[in-house]
This record gives structure tokens, C-alpha cells and sequence, in this order.
């Protein structure tokens, strides 16, 4: 048998502590077209009980250009298990995702193209931290349903994360957050990513919270540190284009949150070298998770539109246009 | 969410799925295989394996001192971790931590037994010798000096490490780097402190 060296897994075996401590791993993927975009998160949220068992939840959004949005609730199911490029198997591994019928299913095979970042963290609040890993460049090719049985083979590209550690809603604040894969050869990796974060927590506000990247043929060749980013927001996306998820949160009485806006603009510059990545949005899925401690529910609005990318890093004239998967997430205020 | 090394998950699939998985097979190179491994490689696998094991007690060790001592005196563990962060191998260590996802490392599977023999009085006089070689290399007034400390180093008797130790468990987490750091000083700063007071008696 072969020694254990480090985790197998994309996460320690190890029990969550309380409960503001938590893991996920999210994938978010798109068709070059654009016709059919796929998101998951699947979560684990520590406990302060006497059960010492975490709570988990999955959930899966199908967006599809002619039947719209479709989500599972938040108890998805996943077999055989969730795959993860930070675990010890490297190779393609299928994963099916899948809510109670009608609801979305997909059944992909995954596959990493290039490397992630290394692992950031930006602590916050007191004693509270977010540690989060990206890999852009995952390849996802099988079928994908937005519902029942309207299956068809999808062959998609896009993004794999964990993330981990202790934090309440409140907090956390909010982010903004979103990936762009130029579109790729046909088995490779995309000639460009583009990855960016900016975590804008309640207090500390000068904490190390954000950061773009840039990927070249699946490598990570520039990271522009937090205080090189200037991040800008334009007009609103129109409510009809708002939707939210999981279905339940329509019967709960589940209040409106922050608008969405219809353009994000992110410039990042260091040196000579400068990225600028410009999207616009289109269509959003609002997914309204529980805050554990406030009524006031965290919303994470998984927004879809195009994104040009322009800028010269290295000395490279960089210049795509592509789908764009972002994320304005906030407004879970404390009671 | 632990996927098993070498194993491809669920390969049982309709033709959509399956046509891929022949593509990305083709994508994903040679199979892993333990029975690929000669007793050589074996060998190896088991040395490092040790080393690995020992090193996660080592750490979990002092990381559990650091919690102690941050739990019992936290205004202590606060202005030590204060006065050390702005060091710059501090965060240059803090940077290897987050790199090497020693956290991980520390956490991973059951907690490993404590190590009372670590940083006692023999360990710190050889990391002190190594260090004061290190400064000799490099200084010639230093490599005077180098004696000096190893014989203020010999004459200690002071063994902090050697009793039972009665520890909290391991808080992973952000704070895990500092209290393996918290734990470092713990457990030299007696020995340093006698060493001082030896050097400085009369002979």
C-alpha cells in the first residue's frame, strides 16, 4: 500500500470546529457559445451542537439559452463523489450532479487542463479567515439537462475552486468574484484565464482580500496584488433578469437584495503590465443561502454575460472576448 | 470528496460520457499502479513516509505549546506574535506555511502523539551551533564569538522538554502557523535565557 504523504483529498481529514467554519468546492463552467452554463457548490458547515456532524448542502443551477435558469434546492445530490482537481487523482473522473426530478442534472466528465494559484487567504473580522484556490481551464464534456429529461451532450469549460475557513456572513461583507476562459483548442487549455476576487469584509478593510490573475496555456503568469486593482460598477441589471434560487426561497417570503449591476469593469496594473476586464451582464441567478447568524440572508448572484479582455502583460498584447461567469455577492447584515 | 489515487470513479457511463472518457484517458497518461513500484521505490516511499510522520508530531507539538501559551497568557502570545510578524523570516515562514499547506499536512487524519524530546536543551544547543557556524561563514568577528556560545551551550542542564506534557488540542486554522511559532519560543526561550545566564557567570 502507498504511504499517505499529505491529503488525499482537496481537504484535510479532518472535522469542521464550529459552526462558522466551513469548506466548499464550487465548479462553474460555460459552452463556448455560451448556450448552456453550469454552476454547483457543494458545502459543508461546521457545527456547535452536541452533534458534532456538519451540515451539507448541494446545490446545481443549469442555465440554458432557450429554457432559462433551473435549479435544484440546496440537497442536490452527488455520485459517485465530487470530483476534485485538488485531490490526489489527477485523471478525468465523472461526476453527476442532480436535483429531485424535474429539477437539473448533469453528468460530466471532469478534467484539469493546467495548474491552480496557490492558496490565498484573507483574514478579516477577529479570528475569522477565507482561504480560497482557483484553477481555471477545467474541461467538463457529458450531458447536461436544465430539467426532466432534455438531456444533450455538452462539451464545457471553465472553473474549479476550494475554499475554506471560519467566518460569519456579516463579517465576510461581500465579494466580487469571476473567472473568463478564452475559448480553448479543442483538448488543451484555454490560451488564456482570467481570474479575479475581491472580498470586501465589514470591518479591516485593508486587509489582503482580492487579487487578478492571468493563465497562459494553463499556467498561472501574473497575479496582481490587491491594492493594483481598481474594481468599478455600472447601471443595473433589470429585475426580470434576476432570478432566485434554490426554488424554496420564492415560498419563504425571501426579500429583494442589492441590485446587480449591468457592467463591472476590474483594471489591474503593475508596471508596464495592465489587464482590463470588461463584462457585461446579461442574466443572473440569485442563490440565497442561510446566514447562520442574522435573518438577512448571504446572496450570491451568479451572473452570466460576455467579457472582453484587453491588456499587454510580459509583453504580450492580450485581447479576447468570451463568456464570463462573475459573482456580487453580499447582504448579510447582522439583526 | 476524497478521491482515491489512480482510480477513475465512475466509468460506467452511456456512449455521450463514455466517448469522452476515451478522449480524456487518452488526455491523462500512464495509469498509476502500485504494483508498477520496485522494492527500491518501495524503499524510498517508506523512508520518506517516516520522516513525514515524525515531522507532523514535531509540529503538532509545538503548534500545541503555542495554544497553551496563547490560551493561559494571551497578552503574551499577542505582543510576541506582535514583535515577531515584522521579522522578516516570520514572513517568510508564514509564506512557506501557506505554500507547503502545512496546515493540511498538520490536521490531516488523527492527531499524532506529542514529542516531549522536542527543542529540549540538546536540540536548541545544536540548531545555536548551526546558526553561529552559519554567522562564521560569513563574519569573521562571529566566528570568534561561536565559541564562546558553544561553551555557554554545554554547560546547560536545564531540560524543559522532558516531562509529561499536558496539552489542549490542535486549533487549525488561521492561527496555526503562529502558534507553531508561539510554540518555538516556549520551548527555547528557557534554554536561551539560562544559556545567557551562563555565559555571563564567572567560571
Amino acid at each position: 500500500m502507498l504511504p499517505n504523504l499529505g491529503p488525499v483529498g482537496p481537504f484535510p481529514d479532518a472535522p469542521l470546529g464550529d459552526h462558522l467554519e466551513r469548506r466548499w468546492l464550487h465548479y462553474a463552467f460555460r459552452s463556448p457559445s455560451g448556450d448552456v452554463s453550469v454552476i454547483a457548490n457543494l458545502s459543508t458547515l461546521g457545527s456547535s451542537g452536541p452533534a458534532t456532524v456538519g451540515q451539507s448542502m448541494s446545490i446545481l443551477l443549469v442555465h440554458d439559452r432557450e429554457a432559462g435558469w433551473r435549479s435544484s434546492q440546496f440537497n442536490a445530490t452527488v455520485t459517485p463523489q465530487a470530483w476534485s482537481s485538488f485531490g490526489a487523482s489527477k485523471g478525468p473522473s465523472r461526476m453527476r450532479i442532480s436535483g429531485l426530478s424535474p429539477g437539473p442534472s448533469v453528468d460530466l466528465r471532469l478534467r484539469r487542463t493546467g495548474r491552480p494559484c496557490t492558496s490565498q487567504c484573507a483574514p478579516f473580522g477577529f479570528d475569522q479567515h477565507l482561504r480560497w484556490q482557483s484553477e481555471p481551464g477545467i474541461r467538463a464534456t457529458g450531458l447536461a439537462a436544465a430539467s426532466g429529461d432534455d438531456a444533450r451532450p455538452v462539451r464545457l469549460v471553465g472553473y474549479h475552486e476550494r475554499v475554506r475557513g471560519r467566518w460569519g456572513w456579516p463579517d465576510l461583507g461581500g465579494w466580487v468574484f469571476g473567472f473568463v476562459n478564452d475559448t480553448p483548442a479543442p483538448s488543451g487549455p484555454p490560451a488564456y484565464s482570467v481570474v479575479f476576487t475581491l472580498i470586501t469584509p465589514r470591518d479591516d478593510a485593508d486587509a489582503a482580500t482580492g487579487s487578478v490573475m492571468l493563465w497562459r496555456s494553463g499556467r498561472l503568469v501574473r497575479h496582481f496584488p490587491r491594492r493594483r486593482i481598481d474594481v468599478a460598477v455600472s447601471g443595473a441589471l433589470p429585475r426580470d433578469n434576476v432570478h432566485v434560487f434554490p426554488p424554496l426561497a420564492a415560498t419563504l417570503g425571501t426579500a429583494p437584495t442589492a441590485e446587480v449591476p449591468a457592467r463591472l469593469v476590474i483594471v489591474a496594473q503593475t508596471g508596464d503590465d495592465r489587464l482590463c476586464i470588461d463584462v457585461d451582464s446579461r442574466t443572473a441567478g440569485r442563490i440565497v443561502n442561510p446566514s447562520e447568524l442574522g435573518l438577512a440572508p448571504f446572496s450570491v448572484h451568479e451572473v452570466l454575460g460576455p467579457a472582453v479582455v484587453t491588456g499587454r502583460v510580459g509583453g504580450r498584447q492580450i485581447g479576447f472576448t468570451a463568456g464570463a461567469v462573475v459573482e456580487f455577492a453580499g447582504g448579510a447584515h447582522a439583526d | 470528496m476524497t478521491p482515491t489515487p489512480g482510480r477513475d470513479n465512475g466509468d460506467d457511463g452511456d456512449d455521450a460520457v463514455r466517448g469522452d472518457a476515451h478522449a480524456d484517458s487518452h488526455m491523462a497518461g500512464p495509469t498509476v499502479r502500485e504494483d508498477a513500484l520496485g522494492d527500491a521505490d518501495h524503499a524510498v516511499l517508506a523512508r520518506i513516509d517516516e520522516g513525514n510522520t515524525w515531522l507532523r508530531a514535531v509540529l503538532c507539538t509545538l503548534a500545541r505549546r503555542g495554544t497553551l501559551l496563547r490560551q493561559e497568557e494571551p497578552e503574551r502570545a499577542a505582543t510576541l506574535i506582535a514583535a515577531l510578524s515584522r521579522w522578516p523570516w516570520f514572513k517568510g515562514g508564514q509564506f512557506l506555511f501557506d505554500l507547503m499547506e502545512w496546515e493540511d499536512f498538520m490536521v490531516d487524519g488523527p492527531p499524532p502523539p506529542l514529542v516531549a524530546s522536542v527543542l529540549g536543551s540538546g536540540s536548541v544547543r545544536r540548531i545555536a551551533s548551526a546558526l553561529a557556524g552559519a554567522r562564521a561563514l560569513l563574519d569573521d568577528a562571529a566566528a570568534r564569538a561561536f565559541d564562546d556560545a558553544q561553551r555557554a551551550y554545554e554547560q546547560l542542564t536545564v531540560d524543559i522538554a522532558a516531562g509529561e506534557e499536558q496539552l489542549p488540542a490542535l486549533q487549525p486554522g488561521l492561527y496555526l502557523y503562529r502558534d507553531v511559532v508561539l510554540g518555538v519560543v516556549v520551548s527555547v526561550g528557557p534554554i536561551v535565557a539560562e544559556a545567557d545566564r551562563s555565559a555571563g557567570a564567572p567560571s
